[in-house]
């Protein structure tokens, strides 16, 4: 098991009377740039604290045109945190390749954070999210198929001496030649986050990656979206590590079960009904039919339609309570989902900074030893760049 | 129509099979439709009251089981199709038919007399997307809710698919994804097709403007006064555009006329084509 610390970076002061969408067309006269620049020094000095607490690695996203997360460039977050951190993973979760043109760009920097972090990064390559692609007035029906030349374009430069010429549907490069190259060899470690997308499982699976389950759905859609991860890896002729499986939730510990709730819920409520509306926009064409059809199925349970505290609870939407409760509750659920990676949000939606670093340390001192002793592991046999074992 | 029924049969193309209506006789007539998709049972009433014509519905690739949306990238190759469709049904080059085209379909009208003039014996533009203009933008199309969508694009809210939008759109989540997702797939894959060709720049062609005056079919240009989702400057903008075009404005009429005022707007179609 690695655990990691996932940082959301989310605004936390929309207007108490603004009810539309965080996305898209949420309006930018609400973001308050003093505000924002404490944010980024304040959630930039929460990942740095998980290191100092023994965590394996910290990760950052990219969202665009959001309240959700603030960090249109993660790459700038996670040079920041190679710079600043020692030893922890720093995962990109991740670069959304259609977004960048040409998608060298993501080779480049990614390399550049692999090279000052000396082989540290966690490579996330992701289709970006439904909202993006009004945000960059992007084609969605060319998502899957840009993705998937970019991917194959970014893994050949980095493993393949350039220059070298590269024509696709999509992109047409003269001279791709990446200077700097990664530390890491083949290339770093790849994670690609899904919500379920047929063809995102079997590509993940094709090439031996990682499947990051993105969260907010009831456990029962987990535990469906990491089955058709298992089968998709069993059709490839070989059986999925844990460590190839990532599931993210919210956490919260406190002394117990009652403060738990009560100096967390209102913070989770902000993030669900504040900042989730929008985020599940899926543009034509994004998603197969087939894929769409699988995705609804998940739909309603999606947490933007929770109501009560009871429901977050019986769903699992997020772990919440007593050093003991957590330890239980996230012992069996990783137990019944055969995750390898822990992705824990420690701070959502509005959830102040000495909350924060509370959660954080008791997380730490009170929850973490014991899913270390319960799932030790931390290694995935060594892939080659074929995807076969090396 | 001279009362003949209309017949639904599949055609093969070089991009595969498309679902094509058709019926009558007398010189050939091509209704291509709108983003909507809307199939044969609801413009029925439409292509029946244009008498003394043969007519052709073809479904564009991705809209009601076409296929050949993966051969399809943009307006040119939807160009190519349509010209390979006319010649498949022997109304190509030596017997070009009457065009006429709704919104999305009255845009690929416009894109293949300006290329192609020699293939169009006349056009008929009803509310057609296909132009940009900075002071009266076509409505948001992609990411809509169904019934505030439907009320931009039918004046009339007794029509039935107006109605439905609006019970479609009261639903929660949970009662929507209750629903037989075979109900809601042909919206789903409208709205994919029309995004490949029409996404960004958004419905509409940059180029098209200077290429009206290519032009020669004769042509009407025909928009609903009370059209919520292209404005009617549009119409006006096509209308300038192309030689010796005519403008007619259908008092009332909504985006989705050929549904909303069959005989009203046969009756344009008819004169005008009638005429040449």
């Amino acid at each position: 098991m690695r655990i990691f610390s996932f940082h959301l970076m989310p605004y936390p002061a929309l207007p108490a009377d603004y009810r539309g969408p965080a996305w898209i067309t949420c309006p930018n006269e609400f973001f308050d740039p003093a505000l924002g620049s404490q944010l980024y020094n304040r959630y930039l000095d929460e990942l740095l604290y998980a290191e100092e607490l023994g965590f394996d690695g910290v990760c950052v996203n990219e969202h665009h045109q959001n309240a959700y997360g603030l960090m249109p460039s993660p790459n700038l977050m996670a040079s920041i945190l190679a710079r600043q951190t020692r030893r922890v993973k720093i995962a990109v979760v991740g670069n959304a390749l259609p977004l960048y043109d040409p998608p060298t760009r993501v080779a480049e920097e990614f390399a550049m954070i692999d090279c000052i972090s000396n082989g540290r990064l966690i490579a996330g390559l992701v289709v970006g999210g439904g909202p993006e692609y009004y945000s960059f007035s992007l084609n969605p029906t060319q998502a899957r198929e840009r993705f998937s030349e970019a991917h194959d374009l970014i893994i050949r430069a980095w493993t393949e001496p350039g220059p070298f010429e590269h024509v696709g549907k999509h992109y047409k490069l003269r001279y791709v030649n990446a200077w700097p190259r990664p530390v890491q060899v083949p290339h770093p470690e790849v994670w690609i986050p899904g919500a379920g997308s047929i063809e995102t499982v079997e590509f993940v699976a094709r090439h031996r990656y990682a499947y990051m389950g993105i969260p907010y759905f009831h456990l029962s859609v987990f535990e469906r979206m990491f089955s058709l991860m298992r089968a998709a890896c069993e059709k490839e002729g070989y059986t999925a590590d844990p460590l190839q499986l990532g599931w993210l939730a919210p956490i919260f510990v406190a002394e117990s079960d009652a403060e738990a709730r009560r100096r967390y819920e209102e913070h989770f409520w902000y993030f669900v009904k504040r900042l989730l509306p929008g985020i599940s926009t899926s543009p034509p064409g994004y998603t197969s039919v087939r894929s769409l059809e699988n995705i609804m199925k998940g739909g309603a349970t999606f947490a933007e339609f929770l109501e009560t505290w009871e429901q977050v609870v019986e769903g699992q939407y997020a772990i919440v309570g007593s050093p003991e409760t957590v330890r239980e509750r996230l012992t069996e659920n990783i137990e019944r989902l055969g995750v390898g990676n822990l992705l824990g949000l420690f701070q959502l939606g509005t959830l102040p900074a000495d909350d924060t670093r509370r959660n954080l340390e008791l997380f730490a001192t009170e929850v973490m030893p014991a899913l270390r002793a319960r799932f030790p592991g931390t290694q995935r046999p060594a892939v080659g760049a074929s995807g076969a074992p090396a | 129509m001279n009362g003949r029924q209309l017949v639904t049969n599949r055609l093969p193309t070089a991009v595969g099979d498309v679902v094509l209506t058709r019926g009558g006789s007398g010189p050939p007539l091509v209704y291509l439709h709108s983003a909507q998709g809307e199939t044969v049972d609801l413009v029925a009433p439409f292509l029946e009251a244009l008498e003394g014509y043969e007519i052709f519905a073809p479904m564009f690739p991705g809209f009601a089981g076409s296929e050949g949306l993966g051969a399809i990238e943009d307006m040119e190759d939807a160009v190519y199709h349509c010209l390979d469709l006319f010649n498949r049904l022997g109304i190509g080059k030596d017997n070009p038919p009457h065009l006429v085209g709704l919104s999305l379909g009255g845009w690929m009208a416009a894109e293949i007399a300006s290329r192609y003039p020699e293939r169009a014996r006349t056009i008929t533009l009803v509310n057609a997307a296909g132009l940009y203009l900075q002071h009266a933008p076509i409505r948001e199309l992609f990411g809509r809710k169904l019934d505030e969508l439907a009320d931009e694009v039918y004046a009339d809210k007794s029509h039935p698919v107006y109605l439905m939008a609006q019970q479609l759109g009261a639903m929660s989540i949970a009662d929507a994804a209750a629903l037989p997702f075979d109900l809601i797939r042909p919206f789903f894959e409208a709205q994919a097709a029309t995004a490949k060709l029409a996404w960004n720049p958004y419905l509409h062609n940059p180029k098209l403007p200077r290429h009206l005056a290519w032009i020669t079919a004769p042509t009407l240009v025909v928009a609903g006064s009370a059209d919520g989702f292209i404005p009617n400057a549009h119409a006006e903008a096509y209308a300038a555009g192309i030689p010796g075009a005519r403008l007619e404005i259908v008092a009332g009429g909504g985006h989705m006329l050929p549904l909303e005022q069959p005989r009203q707007l046969a009756e344009l179609v008819s004169r005008h084509a009638g005429a040449h």
